[in-house]
């Protein structure tokens, strides 16, 4: 009984940090560069691009391509191609 | 399992809020193309400007892809009704290790974007991808033509040649008969607070079921029935840092024919998926999987070769999984940080007593070097064991294979 309650317990402190963390972009994370984000997102499935592999024009296009397939949100999409366009 | 159910419960509560303190990464050039990252947990702060205020065209053109281009020595020792062959091969591009696929990509404005991948293999010329994407707000991508279909993560992100970093695909997430198909589709990804949830889902035309029980997604060459599937995909990046991703897969098709006893046979279909990324000097480490089932309601299927009319039956069940690791230094060696080593492992189940039951398992190591970010060379072992059980019911003998094979592969993408 005790670890049924512990478990239900657990579920709900983890359903309620998703609620409360839902609630609002956090600061810091709107605050990220498009640095960090080009190092964070784009490695999940490969390396990280160079920004001399595209010119700007083109980074917008495979900016949209890449967000449809990463998933990104436009923020993070827009900050990395804004990164990636700076040289 | 009550137990292990609590402790991973209060483990992943533990790790998620942890995770939110170390939330960015610092990103340092060495040299000239070279980027070292680690944890940190200072923010950069820049202003954010969207892209169409300081640069808008209207229309723009491009073409990207991959080519993969290998040779490979297998060496395969099969036995089958108590006799043993021996048997070796080599060459050079075959359908494992040649690839051409240009990817047009055609953007209006920042609202619409079309995609086009042919890929011309050994098979012959295929389509990868054609549809047409519509950007309705953040958050929503609205997609039609012919798409890849939301289940699992490899073969929509992680397939490539220059991505996956082994020679050959893994056989526990590409036996499952999902691939591509026409539909319509909708996605998308948000921040919710310091965490990151996407999803993905899609409606498209139906499976097929064959005489032996096995589904397929007809694709490009025709279905046979009026069915459609729906597939969905949730995933779930906890870590601010995104260096983490779960995500769970589900799908549900009719498979039968429109009339007749098949009609309300169906494929159900589900996957969890995993990865995370560990960056810190003077390493990286990189763990991906994907664990895939797929059950078919019960149905009879006559006995190949048989004129009695015979028919016999199973529990349609199949399931597979790779799990992988990798490891990349992050040296300031201009030499050694190129190298990354990885290990995998996978199989693939099919159907006990089906017509069709085969059980793969799949070793792989590979040590890659790469050139640059989009370009690798890399040199594989793989080893791939295969059994197919002797069925007295169905007339089909026993039969086992081994393969040791060595791989040299050049992948790029363009």
């Amino acid at each position: 009984m005790k670890k049924t309650i512990t478990i239900i317990i657990a579920i709900a402190a983890i359903g309620f940090y998703f609620m409360l963390s839902g609630c609002k972009v956090n600061q810091d994370i709107a605050d990220k560069s498009g640095a960090q984000l080009w190092a964070e997102n784009c490695r999940r499935c490969h390396n990280a691009p160079d920004q001399y592999t595209h010119n700007p024009e083109s980074w917008i296009t495979v900016g949209l391509h890449m967000q449809s397939r990463a998933l990104l949100t436009n923020r993070e999409r827009d900050k990395i191609i804004n990164f990636l366009s700076e040289n | 399992m009550k137990r292990n159910l609590t402790i991973v419960c209060a483990l992943l509560m533990v790790m998620t809020a942890r995770a939110q303190d170390k939330d960015t990464l610092e990103v340092t050039k060495i040299g000239d193309k070279y980027y070292l990252i680690q944890d940190h947990k200072a923010a950069d702060t820049v202003k954010y400007v969207p892209v169409d205020q300081h640069r808008k065209f209207d229309s723009h053109f491009m073409v990207a892809g991959l080519t993969t281009i290998g040779f490979n020595h297998t060496w395969t020792t099969t036995t089958s009704g108590g006799v043993t062959t021996k048997t070796k091969s080599n060459n050079i591009g075959d359908r494992d290790n040649f690839e051409f696929s240009p990817m047009l990509l055609w953007r209006h404005g920042d609202k619409f974007l079309l995609e086009f991948e042919p890929s011309f293999t050994a098979d012959g010329l295929g389509v990868n991808w054609a549809n047409v994407s519509y950007f309705v707000t953040p958050g929503v991508i609205l997609r039609a033509g012919y798409i890849v279909l939301p289940f699992g993560t490899y073969s929509k992100r992680l397939a490539a040649g220059w991505i996956n970093k082994f020679g050959y695909d893994p056989v526990g997430a590409t036996s499952a008969p999902v691939g591509s198909d026409w539909g319509v589709e909708v996605s998308g990804g948000a921040q919710t607070g310091k965490m990151k949830i996407n999803y993905d889902i899609s409606l498209s035309n139906g499976f097929n079921l064959g005489a032996d029980g096995q589904v397929s997604n007809p694709g490009l060459t025709g279905n046979n029935n009026i069915a459609k599937t729906v597939c969905a995909r949730f995933g779930w990046l906890p870590m601010a840092n995104s260096s983490l991703e779960i995500g769970v897969s589900g799908l549900y098709s009719r498979a039968g024919l429109d009339t007749g006893a098949s009609h309300n046979v169906a494929a159900m279909m589900g996957a969890v998926d995993m990865q995370y990324i560990y960056a810190k000097k003077p390493i990286q480490i990189t763990f991906k999987g994907q664990y895939n089932m797929a059950q078919v309601s019960n149905y009879s299927y006559a006995v190949s070769g048989d004129s009695t009319g015979a028919q016999y039956t199973f529990k349609n069940v199949s399931y597979g999984y790779y799990a992988m690791l990798s490891f990349r230094p992050v040296v300031d060696n201009k030499i050694l940080r190129n190298f990354e080593l990885g290990g995998r492992l996978s199989q693939y189940h099919t159907p006990t007593g089906a017509a069709w039951e085969n059980h793969v398992t799949q070793v792989d190591v590979a040590l890659d070097y790469w050139i640059n970010w989009r370009t690798v060379v890399k040199l594989c072992y793989e080893n791939l064991q295969q059994s197919n059980p002797l069925n007295n019911a169905i007339n089909l003998t026993d039969s086992k294979s081994q393969s040791h094979i060595i791989q040299v592969q050049f992948a790029i993408q363009l």
